[in-house]
């Protein structure tokens, strides 16, 4: 696991969590996944994508001067974005989500399940907020008690803070940014809820031809940093995938040959989302009662002895190369 | 309205009028600061009652939200205006001090510009808490805070506001970590007193090599629960419901939940805080466990391996012992 306990953890930027997170605010037809590459063959398994969220964080503080991001920064309002600045700063995840969200157009479909819609909580926000500027709407996001009640639902294993009101979490979700990328009518955005207003980046021809331009456009912006000194990682959020493998399984014109590959992927996919659920589940209830039952169990069955031991071996090898490393 | 922040925070109380000595006040709390038309609002709200006791309008720069150096552990901080000698002290009350800092710089931030995003200001150097003092002025929002050389107008040292620490350290294990509502209030300073002595002891404690992420690995979870299948049992119900299983679930059902990341994250918060401040006395007695295996990894290593001794004299009771290897 990582080496600092107060780190962001890596599971609180787990595209599960962001699929549940969406799921709960009543968005319907998405889901987030994790994108390890940008090469076409990988991202030809997850179309169609309707964003991206780039989260990053300095490794070193050399990141001070330059900003990193090429693009002009333009009114939202006149450009028909939607576009909320992080007013609090618990909420860096969860902004992002929604700033991508809320410029994905709904789509119909003749199957229910392969419908994208927003649903009726975030319609509403939308018709609310509409004609607000960015500050406003961050405003209105954060004073919104379900969408926190929904974000913070997702931090509840680690409740070290014993009383509600403290937020574990905070310090962990500073150390990233989140920076959402997608094409807004015809033009690809970059939207970090830090920044004033939305970044507007190139003009970006129908379908799914804008990954292209953002694969550049954020390519370059990690070409900006110096090596070694940015932690990041990329997310997408796509349409969701079983309805799509189902229907496409039960229509009798799908070729036999595609309909292996498709059958493998719909394996993939329910595996990935049990195993979601059940991160989940862990996430939003409190486990420490079981780690406790568990250490004593370790204790009344005589074994925590060994284990403790080794563990401290580990501790001092640990500590050891640390002091050879500091002597280089 | 929206706060900008909010910390979990007590309030320290003058001894008299003009008493030299503060001492922390139990009551649970919150320190926020808010933007109201514009001004900036500071107000201290009681978690007990909800209401709020203190309201302050600070226009930028007028304010200073430091550490109070003379307070050995640290959770201590003054307002302090620059335009009145106003002083008003608060101590963090967060379970954990790690976020202390952050919470310092935030708040010392907004007081200068409500504009500033907490969390963006770089920290301190840990590793030189002592040049806290050097600090640059005004603090620049997201400029490093060392990076300044030349000499700051320090804020004069409260030297007069030493907060109260009880004299011979008396140990940390006494239990009366409670400072939960509802005491008689004659004790509550008493009690928060020492509530300021055990975050200390906790940040003092005998450093251990064993990490609790370690000790209850993922393998070792399943070597426990392969050896002692009838752990199965009482693990269940501490379980969250909706994981989908089977009524009966065995070991091997279980395994593949318990070894799950958001369990070593658990247990790295737990190492965590016991090494950070240690665990309320309360937590572990109810637990069976000494409160002495709150005040540090160590203590709640040694409370555990102290579970497999039989207790008092004579032959191990359990047969489980035999299991063993």
């Amino acid at each position: 696991m990582s080496e600092d306990p107060s780190g962001w953890s890596l599971t609180e930027s787990d595209p599960q969590v962001f699929t549940q997170l969406l799921r709960d605010l009543g968005v319907k037809g998405l889901q987030v996944d994790d994108l390890y590459s940008l090469d076409s063959s990988t991202l030809e398994t997850l179309k169609p994508i309707h964003a991206l969220i780039f989260l990053f964080k300095y490794v070193e503080s050399s990141g001070s001067s330059g900003e990193g991001t090429s693009g002009v920064e333009v009114d939202p309002l006149e450009n028909g974005v939607w576009f909320a600045n992080q007013v609090i700063n618990n909420s860096c995840g969860t902004l992002a989500a929604l700033n991508a969200v809320m410029n994905i157009r709904p789509q119909a479909s003749s199957n229910p399940d392969e419908t994208v819609e927003l649903g009726p909580e975030l319609d509403n926000l939308r018709d609310f907020g509409a004609g607000m500027g960015s500050q406003d709407l961050g405003h209105i996001l954060s004073s919104s008690p379900h969408i926190r009640e929904v974000h913070n639902s997702f931090s509840k294993s680690s409740p070290f803070a014993l009383d509600p009101t403290a937020f574990p979490d905070r310090e962990k979700e500073d150390a990233y940014h989140f920076v959402a990328y997608l094409p807004i009518n015809g033009i690809l955005y970059e939207l970090d809820g830090l920044r004033r207003n939305p970044i507007m980046h190139a003009p970006v021809e129908e379908g799914d031809a804008w990954l292209d331009t953002a694969r550049e456009t954020i390519e370059s912006r990690i070409g900006t940093y110096p090596p070694g000194s940015l932690m990041f990682n990329l997310l997408c959020v796509r349409s969701a995938a079983i309805p799509r493998l189902q229907r496409l399984l039960n229509d009798p014109t799908t070729p036999a040959e595609v309909r292996f590959q498709l059958q493998d992927q719909l394996e993939h996919e329910r595996t990935k989302s049990q195993r979601g659920e059940m991160e989940n589940s862990l996430r939003r209830h409190n486990l420490l009662p079981t780690v406790f039952a568990l250490f004593k169990a370790m204790g009344e069955k005589g074994v925590i002895g060994k284990a403790v031991e080794e563990a401290r071996a580990k501790g001092k090898d640990r500590k050891e190369r640390r002091a050879a490393k500091g002597e280089e | 309205m929206s706060a900008l922040i909010s910390i979990p925070a007590g309030r320290c109380h003058r001894r008299s009028e003009d008493s030299k000595w503060i001492d922390p006040s139990a009551e649970k709390g919150l320190l926020e600061l808010s933007l109201e038309d514009d001004l900036l609002h500071l107000w201290w709200k009681s978690r007990v009652s909800g209401a709020t006791e203190d309201e302050l309008i600070i226009f930028p720069g007028e304010a200073t939200f430091d550490k109070v150096e003379q307070d050995p552990s640290g959770r201590t901080h003054i307002l302090k205006f620059s335009s009145s000698d106003q002083k008003y002290f608060f101590w963090f009350q967060r379970a954990s001090k790690s976020g202390d800092v952050r919470a310092q710089v935030d708040i010392n931030a907004l007081l200068q510009d409500p504009s500033y995003t907490p969390g963006s200001a770089l920290l301190p150097n840990p590793s030189t808490p002592q040049r806290n003092q050097e600090r640059s002025w005004p603090p620049t929002p997201g400029a490093p805070r060392l990076s300044h050389p030349e000499p700051a107008p320090r804020a004069p040292a409260p030297v007069a506001e030493t907060p109260t620490q009880v004299a011979g350290s008396s140990t940390a294990a006494t239990g009366s970590m409670d400072v939960d509502e509802g005491q008689g209030s004659g004790h509550q300073e008493e009690m928060a007193r020492l509530l300021v002595e055990w975050a200390q002891h906790g940040g003092l404690a005998v450093e251990e090599d064993a990490r609790l992420t370690d000790v209850l690995s993922p393998a070792n979870i399943s070597q426990l629960l392969t050896s002692h299948p009838d752990l199965a049992s009482s693990l269940t119900p501490l379980l969250p419901p909706g994981l989908s299983l089977p009524s009966n679930p065995t070991a091997s059902d279980l395994i593949p939940i318990l070894t799950a990341p958001q369990f070593t994250d658990a247990i790295a918060s737990l190492d965590n805080a016991l090494r950070s401040g240690g665990l309320p006395g309360g937590i572990l007695r109810d637990l069976g466990l000494p409160e002495s295996a709150g005040t540090s990894v160590k203590g709640f290593l040694d409370a555990l391996i102290g579970l497999s001794k039989p207790e008092g004299e004579g032959p191990p009771a359990s047969d489980e012992r035999m299991d063993e290897d």
